[in-house]
């Protein structure tokens, strides 16, 4: 069976962060053929020529993205990075203009990732060995190379060679890691290191040589990946990171945030659990703003509104009705609530229920800086907040307070497909593909 | 409105721009240059859109005196640092 693979992008472009030709914005969505296929040729450089690729992993930063291709009949999945390259982020080495179409990342051509992540100006890349490679902008530490210098090339972290490496998240200036059980390590961890002004790597009580406590301190960055260890005995199986902002999610689908605090909120230093009874399994931040999705596929969010970004008409009002976590079990927990407020909890931001998608089962979802994009089942891709860049897709340039569907160009018969949305900064990727033998 | 208050630590120092910039959410910069920070401007803003932000630092940091003797030294652009826990 052939392996079918549509990728539109929209939005800001100006450093060739779309992957199309023009390096510019475009308000909507343009269907690529930069990513046909990859390949190094036989004189070393890169050449493209068509041909049915999987894209198994997308990661988009603040102008830059990554993806992992591979062919059909192929083991091994080329990395291809695009975008702003100033910082190294591309991981091209000394190469560090823009690049305005997929560049295989030579590092890569004999080690296999599985799953990428990208900041604002750094990539971190998983491998099938447990591995983490991070390149970029290093000058908060969030390379975890024990430096805060940068790295053009993709450098493996060190400290964490002892751990197997599944996942990675990366927010403006840190990342954070999920590592798995292997060997002495009974239990998974996350791991963060980079800015921490914000609370954002969750390490308030964090033990330095052994004694000294910093709790009366703010800790400013960190190189060298250390453990959170808040989980009370939780296996984390989500991570997600913007911004500031981090959160995870546990087995038991307790969700957790640090970071910057959401609308003039105070900072959380470490993770801290919210106390509603809701069971979440996918999370996404932006930078003001974060979503959050149900077991039960009620998608949530939280944060700031000033652009549209919690997609709903409840998340405008500036004195919401509080359902507090007491009323919300005296009234049955009635899912159709559309505001939680948590007074057991005044640290945790006010949740809204994304307005107009009752009923509708949620199978992608992701946010930017500010903005943020749903693919539901049916097929139908729906965006809502900022669009100043054409980032909504909508063909112009005005915000969005509530979910809208974006036209995909091309005539698909879009329920034959598996389909993904991955927003970066300023700029939205969609991919589109049809079942094959992979 | 201003997009964010940003300390003036938690900006880059940008040599090709001759700015201090920080991160703007449509993915360029938010910029300000060392004169403008010389004559007491608080607005940094980006060069591709319509949001900016206010800085927050402190003035006589970077005044000019008349006279040079008295002169204020200039706030050393971020260096890496080599310990792995900085703390402020």
């Amino acid at each position: 069976m052939a392996h079918e693979t549509w990728i539109w992008s929209w939005g800001a472009g100006t450093r060739g962060q779309l992957a199309s030709a023009a390096s510019s914005d475009s308000l909507e969505p343009l269907r690529l053929s930069s990513f046909a296929n990859a390949r190094p040729v036989g004189d070393g450089s890169t050449a493209f020529r068509p041909c049915a690729s999987s894209i198994l992993d997308m990661a988009c930063g603040g102008a830059h993205a990554a993806a992992l291709l591979r062919e059909a009949g192929e083991e091994h999945a080329q990395v291809v990075t695009w975008g702003n390259g100033e910082s190294g982020a591309l991981g091209h080495g000394k190469e560090l203009g823009d690049v305005s179409a997929p560049k295989i990342v030579e590092l890569f051509h004999s080690i296999n990732v599985c799953s990428l992540a990208a900041g604002w100006s750094h990539t971190a890349f998983v491998t099938e060995c447990g591995e983490l490679y991070t390149c970029g902008s290093g000058s908060f530490g969030q390379l975890g190379h024990g430096d805060c210098e940068e790295r053009l090339l993709p450098c493996k972290v060190q400290s964490l060679s002892s751990r197997a490496v599944v996942k990675a998240a990366c927010g403006m200036r840190h990342t954070l890691v999920l590592t798995d059980t292997q060997g002495t390590h009974a239990k998974s961890a996350v791991y963060s290191f980079g800015a921490s002004r914000r609370g954002q790597l969750g390490l308030a009580e964090l033990d330095v040589h052994g004694t000294e406590r910093l709790s009366s301190q703010k800790i400013v960055k960190v190189s060298i990946p250390q453990e959170i260890k808040e989980w009370t005995g939780n296996q984390v199986v989500e991570l997600a990171a913007n911004g500031d902002h981090s959160a995870a999610i546990t087995e038991g689908g307790c969700l957790y945030i640090w970071g910057r605090g959401f609308c003039g909120q105070s900072d959380l230093r470490i993770p801290t659990r919210a106390s509603h009874p809701l069971r979440f399994c996918r999370v996404a931040l932006g930078w003001n703003h974060g979503l959050a999705l149900t077991d039960e596929d009620v998608l949530w969010a939280w944060g700031s509104n000033q652009r549209g970004q919690l997609g709903s008409i409840e998340g405008t009002q500036k004195e919401p009705s509080p359902t507090s976590v007491e009323n919300f079990f005296k009234e049955g927990g009635c899912r159709d609530d559309s505001v939680i407020t948590c007074s057991a909890d005044q640290y945790w931001p006010k949740m809204v229920r994304v307005h107009g998608l009752e009923g509708r089962k949620v199978v992608s979802l992701s946010a930017g800086s500010e903005h943020s994009a749903v693919f539901l089942e049916d097929g139908e891709l729906k965006v809502w907040g900022w669009g100043e860049h054409g980032q909504l897709g909508l063909g112009n340039t005005d915000d969005a307070p509530i979910p809208q569907i974006v036209i995909l160009p091309g005539n698909l018969s879009k329920n034959e497909f598996t389909w993904r949305v991955i927003c970066g900064s300023g700029f939205t990727f969609t991919v589109g593909e049809k079942s094959s033998n992979f | 409105m201003s997009y964010d208050d940003v300390e003036i630590e938690d900006m880059d120092w940008n040599e090709g721009l001759g700015a201090y910039t920080y991160p703007c959410p449509c993915g360029d910069l938010f910029q300000i240059t060392m004169a403008e920070l010389k004559i007491g401007e608080e607005i940094a803003r980006c060069p591709s859109c319509s949001l900016y932000i206010t800085v927050v630092y402190n003035p006589e940091d970077f005044m000019e005196t008349k006279t040079k003797s008295q002169k204020v030294p200039m706030k050393a652009p971020d260096k890496p640092q080599p310990a792995a826990i900085s703390v402020a």
